[in-house]
């Protein structure tokens, strides 16, 4: 039997996949089709302060290879998910990373706090980088100083283990990468969805209700790939990499380029059991090819 | 809204029974099944995906129209019109291809109030869903009328069908004409109205949103239960990823499972129907 558990920092995680947030709601919706405990980690849906209302619709198109979204953070609030949401996924063993946001560094460090204050939660995801809303999100995510500020302030908040979302579309990834390493997060998850628009011409209207959107799907693999392999060489935390994995060898493909662990989005979508598939596919791969760890493969790219 | 939520969904791989055309743009899908699904509730949808394409990324919604669910063979029959990409490749696939279903999901139509009469209305390829409902209600109810209403006489897809039901009241309406009465659907409603209210009434609706919205109108006039089917564009059909609300007096709710039935007076309807 092939080993496929990895550290992301204190974590440890029986196997290096999880989904991505936003795509797998509170964990609930997707219990009846696969057993989440067979996961690595469970990621919840980005939780606010206050419950979020999202954005008008429509909220997706679905274009070549793609999905572009424009949801804005819709989510129940911490208060309804401690109550409501939190309780069901304290059955399972796999670790549960809540993915959070706030619209003010203020609100960031208030979320962390109460969000590290119930029992059940693994680790802390901060989303420096949705797209889709006008404050929060990709503002804090894309200069090193407010990258370094918000990861600072968030590590002297709590105790739990601080894991930042960033975007690849800032001017320099690496230095931001770093800054997060410097003032302290356990790993950095790279990337979150890539800012996009579809138009109708006919119409000459925006094909999603927030005008731009969030583009996820197979499409922004190769910009993920590379964000993740330029970050790779620069910091020496654990990478979660995530943007258009659909299979197994698209997860070995970020682990070859220096991820320690994957993060499943939008192929959820399109086969509820993707990534229990995966991690199927994971072990196959490992035993075909006499792989007894499978950390072996993480940052094996030869060049 | 809750006690009609769904049960227990059930992702499956099914095979293409049946794929027939019916006029130019039209098809009519019969998925085989290995096993039993559901409960199934008319009202409720599958979503459907082909593997080994990359030009399609998301399964795609469709209302259950007809379904066989305990006894020989379990088997979902959907109606649906080539309007893109995704479905002009369901309508290429051949008898014996595999599909995959993600069924049933969502609520379904509740039943009328005891000694309630229905009135189904149906736009278009709206008669998907209400379809099955009105082979469920006719096991109960004595008063069934379905107003049916298309563009053209080769859109009322589901007519054969419709007048192979015994017991029921049918009246048709064409936008021009070809089939029925001249003229939209809704305008059926008003006769109905003039026939008199000894008997209290439930309205069941799908089609177009401006319809919908006109149907609703006419419901809240009379004081009487109306029944909505929205459709909305999906990415997971189970709630996740929180693509297909619709606007409720209660906020947004998702229509793949708060949904897609609603009572119509909750719906807030936008004044923009666009994409």
């Amino acid at each position: 039997m092939s080993v496929l558990n990895v550290h992301v920092g204190r974590l440890e995680l029986q196997n290096p996949v999880m989904p991505a947030a936003g795509t797998f709601g509170y964990g609930e919706e997707y219990a009846s089709f696969i057993d989440l405990d067979q996961l690595g980690a469970i990621v919840t849906k980005g939780i606010s302060l206050v419950p979020q209302e999202g954005n008008p619709p429509p909220r997706i198109w679905e274009m070549c290879g793609g999905m572009l979204n424009s949801i804005g953070l819709h989510n129940v609030g911490l208060e309804i998910f401690a109550q409501e949401k939190l309780p069901f996924l304290r059955r399972f063993k796999a670790p549960v990373i809540v993915n959070f946001f706030g619209h003010t560094i203020d609100e960031y460090v208030e979320v962390a706090e109460k969000l590290s204050a119930l029992q059940g939660v693994a680790a802390l995801e901060a989303n420096l980088s949705c797209p889709n809303i006008k404050e929060g999100g990709i503002h804090f995510g894309s200069t090193y100083t407010s990258v370094a500020e918000i990861t600072n302030l968030l590590i002297k908040s709590v105790k739990l283990p601080i894991i930042i979302k960033l975007s690849s579309q800032v001017s320099d990834i690496k230095e931001i990468a770093i800054a997060a390493e410097g003032e302290g997060a356990e790993a950095i998850t790279l990337i979150n969805s890539v800012p996009a628009m579809a138009i109708d011409l006919d119409s000459r209207r925006p094909l999603v209700g927030g005008v731009t959107g969030g583009l996820s799907g197979p499409a922004i693999k190769p910009i993920a790939l590379k964000a993740v392999w330029e970050v790779a060489s620069a910091v020496r935390i654990p990478i979660l990499g995530v943007g258009g994995i659909t299979n197994y060898r698209d997860a070995l493909e970020f682990l070859t380029v220096g991820a320690t662990a994957v993060q499943v989005g939008t192929a959820n979508f399109t086969n509820p059991r993707t990534m229990v598939e995966i991690i199927e596919g994971l072990e196959i791969f490992l035993h075909d090819n006499g792989i007894e760890d499978l950390k072996e493969i993480i940052g094996s790219l030869k060049l | 809204m809750n006690d009609r939520a769904m049960g227990n969904p059930v992702y499956l791989k099914g095979a293409i029974r049946e794929n027939t055309s019916i006029g130019s743009v039209y098809h009519r899908l019969s998925i085989s099944l290995p096993q039993s699904i559901g409960p199934i509730i008319p009202g409720q949808f599958a979503m459907l995906s082909v593997e080994g394409t990359t030009d399609i990324l998301l399964p795609r919604p469709f209302s259950i129209h007809n379904f066989d669910n305990d006894g020989e063979g379990f088997w979902l029959d959907f109606l649906f019109k080539v309007v893109g990409k995704g479905t002009a490749l369901l309508a290429r696939l051949t008898v014996g291809s595999p599909i995959n279903i993600l069924a049933p999901l969502g609520n379904g139509f509740p039943d009328p109030p005891a000694g309630y009469r229905a009135v189904i209305i149906a736009g278009g390829m709206g008669i998907a869903p209400l379809f099955p409902l009105v082979l469920r209600l006719k096991v109960s109810l004595s008063s069934i009328t379905v107003l049916y209403g298309a563009k053209s006489q080769e859109d009322l897809v589901c007519l054969p069908e419709l007048l192979d039901i015994d017991g029921i009241t049918l009246n048709i309406t064409t936008e021009d004409g070809t089939r029925g009465e001249q003229g939209l659907v809704t305008q059926l409603l008003k006769q109905e109205k003039d026939k008199g209210e000894e008997v209290e009434t439930t309205l069941y609706v799908c089609g177009p949103e401006p319809m919908l919205r006109a149907v609703t109108g006419f419901a809240r006039g009379q004081k009487a239960p109306c029944w909505v089917s929205i459709e909305r564009r999906m990415a997971c059909g189970v709630g996740a990823c929180l693509s297909c609300v619709v606007m409720t007096s209660d906020g947004y709710k998702r229509v793949c499972c708060e949904g897609p039935i609603f009572d119509a007076e909750k719906i807030v309807w936008r004044d923009d129907v666009g994409p």
